[in-house]
């Protein structure tokens, strides 16, 4: 083998390595931020959440922040009990005050623009928690949606572009398949119906 | 919004140091290791590069100075005034240098060079300076990125054009300076051995050669920044935020931190030279070594000249040999050494921490050049014994060094240097506070009270045994440039051991290895982090 062959072989492998992860990301879109994938198995809860805020956001004066446990509270129950007529629910897998701290500065901030104000703040915590690593930013699925950090929103989705994250696809393409099997079920259409 | 909260992204792990590009001005480095770099920036700069040298070799230099400086200026677009405004000034500087008589033509050196560090001192060291008078800490500095190595640089290239009277081409100069792969973090490059080399006009067509070894040293580097340093960096940094914090560290993780943390550095900045040779070689231009896998050194001396060897001849040849060196008598050769590696730690950052480290490896050379001159010429060559405690000397001394290197203050410093001496107190926490050992210990394959006793609650079993595998191959596999035998700029040679049958030449099992290496790095490139030479 001679240094052109070796040299073609390898740029060959580079931009075909490129191309598949890109094309995997895109298509199987983990975490749901290219809008393939609108509930994705992995999807970023932290930027889904924060989404969901942002189209709210003129009607919403209350602020759930949680761990993982937050999920099990309805935020139309929350309203019911404290004096905000809607919450927006941030509930995040080992979520910490760190984890929502960018939010609840961003919500502070955008609210005082509109000349509102937030009315309750609900947090729900893990104690045992306390003095761990927030996990914001620190993997693929956890990161703060661009308006929060301030990052290019190009970076951003060039970031999930060009990630090779082999259990988020594995998990997307396993629950898809999974739906495939479950809905047919639920409808009395499955195969033992 | 702030930009502190953007810090990492990582894949399917976590990486409690993993950093990409910390966004200083809004924007983030584009790092070596990084997809926008392997996939986008680096393409495009070469095939503009040899794409243009087909038509005209000036547009072909330009475009790679022009690409240099926005691989620059995708930090800090603002920022990138300063590196071509310097290079303009020492341009015109150089040149009048190289039309004018002496003694003017000295006066001028002096002015050039009073200037650029003048530039220096304002950025890096200024805050350090005022904190010296008025008591305060000093804040981080906020140094332009490259400005250590630019100035060396220019330093360098003024005092050479004084010394052969050659003007420059601006083209060419400005090439020298801001090449990319050297640019932020070296190999400092010197203008009679880069210069020649951009002017020489059969270097701008596509060297398949140069190309093939190029890329296979390039991912060697990056394998060893992000599957050597970047996992042995998440277990260092808890210990050292341990002893800054004032916590108790056991004896073990404290001298498992300060070898993980040469480790880290090594493969960290070697990696990074590794890169920097590679990407200079797809251009055709050959950067000297900067890496002699120093951690095989068997002494104090011979460390030196393996480590950061770019550096060490910049500071040999206009610091130490200036200062008087080892011609003027044995208290004045003392004191050079003392001063040039003094002032080799300073230039490292402005801090009390790099002053100690670099007036610790001055004494310990000094000793070590005592101790030859005591003991006089080997006769016979060295017996086994005798190297092997010499290494052992210079690499307990070497990881000793790096508490300072790496420590957030002298505090910090001295409270591990406490717990490597046995002294760091009894842990409080429970032991299994971090994740790596939880499985072994679940599994019996080893105690919580034998963790918690030894290791404390900082470094676990798991870490420990990172870092020895990293000191495996720092200390046993061949090197980078061992195995391809590039000698660019390291003419002794005498450090490399004979590695015949795996010498790397363009063949498939060579591809397979490179492209699997290749591959491993492509998937860890997503939790990186900034090499940790780019804060000097």
């Amino acid at each position: 083998m001679n240094a052109h062959r070796y040299s073609q072989a390898l740029i060959a492998l580079a931009a075909a390595t490129f191309i598949l992860v890109v094309a995997a990301n895109i298509a199987i879109d983990a975490q749901g931020v290219f809008g393939v994938s609108a509930n994705a198995a992995n999807r970023n809860t932290r930027y889904f959440s924060f989404n969901g805020y942002e189209k709210a956001a003129a009607v919403t004066d209350g602020l759930l922040f949680g761990s993982s446990r937050g999920n099990g509270i309805d935020p139309a129950d929350l309203a019911e009990y404290l004096p905000a007529s809607r919450f927006a629910a941030f509930a995040v897998e080992a979520g910490l005050i760190t984890d929502h701290l960018p939010v609840l500065e961003y919500a502070l901030r955008r609210q005082a623009e509109d000349a509102r104000r937030l009315r309750a703040i609900f947090l729900l915590l893990d104690a045992d928690l306390f003095g761990t690593t927030p996990f914001t930013n620190q993997r693929i699925g956890t990161q703060l949606a661009p308006e929060l950090t301030g990052e290019p929103r190009l970076r951003f989705w060039w970031r999930y572009l060009t990630a090779i994250q082999f259990a988020a696809w594995r998990n997307e393409l396993a629950a898809r398949r999974g739906a495939r099997v479950a809905v047919p079920a639920a409808h009395g259409r499955g195969r033992g119906g | 919004m702030s930009s502190s909260y953007q810090e990492t992204a990582g894949t399917d792990a976590p990486s409690s140091l993993g950093e990409r590009g910390r966004h200083d001005h809004g924007f983030a480095k584009m790092l070596f290791n990084s997809p926008e770099f392997i996939f986008l920036f680096l393409p495009a700069a070469i095939v503009l590069h040899f794409y243009l040298a087909r038509h005209s070799i000036d547009a072909a230099i330009l475009a790679a100075a022009l690409a240099s400086l926005a691989f620059y200026a995708w930090w800090s677009p603002a920022y990138a005034l300063l590196p071509a405004g310097s290079i303009a000034a020492n341009f015109c500087l150089a040149n009048h240098i190289a039309n004018t008589r002496e003694p003017a033509a000295r006066r001028w050196l002096f002015a050039g060079l009073a200037a650029n560090l003048a530039v220096l001192g304002y950025y890096k060291y200024a805050g350090f300076l005022m904190s010296l008078f008025d008591a305060r800490t000093p804040a981080a500095a906020d140094v332009p990125l490259a400005l250590s190595f630019t100035t060396f640089v220019q330093i360098a290239m003024l005092i050479d054009i004084h010394r052969r009277r050659a003007p420059l081409n601006f083209r060419h100069y400005a090439l020298f300076v801001l090449f990319f792969p050297h640019l932020i973090a070296g190999p400092i490059v010197r203008w009679s051995e880069l210069g020649a080399q951009i002017a020489d006009r059969t270097r701008y067509r596509p060297d398949w050669n140069n190309i093939a070894l190029g890329m296979t040293i390039f991912v060697c580097g990056l394998g060893k920044k992000l599957l050597i340093a970047d996992p042995v960096a998440i277990h260092v940094a808890p210990v050292f935020e341990a002893a800054a914090r004032g916590e108790a560290v056991t004896l073990v993780a404290a001298w498992v931190a300060a070898i993980g943390y040469s480790m880290q550095l090594y493969f960290d900045f070697s990696g990074y030279s590794d890169m920097a040779v590679g990407l200079g070689l797809l251009f055709n231009l050959r950067l000297p070594v900067n890496f002699a896998a120093p951690l095989r050194a068997t002494s104090i001396i011979d460390l030196w000249r393996r480590w950061h060897v770019t550096l060490s001849r910049f500071l040999r040849d206009f610091l130490y040999v200036p200062l008087g060196g080892a011609r003027a008598g044995i208290p004045r050769h003392y004191f050079s050494l003392f001063v040039t590696m003094l002032l080799g730690g300073l230039w490292h950052g402005a801090a009390w921490t790099f002053i100690a480290w670099g007036a610790f490896h001055g004494l310990l050379l000094a000793v070590n050049h005592a101790w030859r001159s005591m003991r006089g010429p080997a006769r016979g060559g060295h017996r086994r014994g005798g190297l092997f405690l010499g290494w052992l000397a210079t690499f307990v001394a070497f990881a000793v060094g790096m508490v300072f290197f790496r420590a957030a203050d002298m505090a910090a410093a001295a409270a591990l240097l406490k717990a490597m001496a046995g002294f760091g107190g009894a842990p409080l926490a429970p032991a299994i506070v971090l994740p790596w050992d939880l499985w072994a210990v679940r599994h019996g394959y080893v105690g919580d009270d034998f963790v918690r006793a030894w290791w404390g609650s900082t470094m676990s079993v798991a870490g420990t045994l990172r870092i020895a595998a990293a000191a495996a191959i720092a200390l046993l596999a061949p090197d980078t440039m061992e195995i391809t035998d590039y000698r660019e700029g390291d003419p002794r040679s005498d450090w490399r051991r004979r590695f015949a049958r795996a010498a790397w030449q363009p063949s498939w099992p060579w591809l397979v290895a490179t492209g699997a290496l290749f591959l491993a790095t492509f998937d860890a490139m997503n939790k990186v982090s900034e090499f940790l030479y780019y804060q000097f």
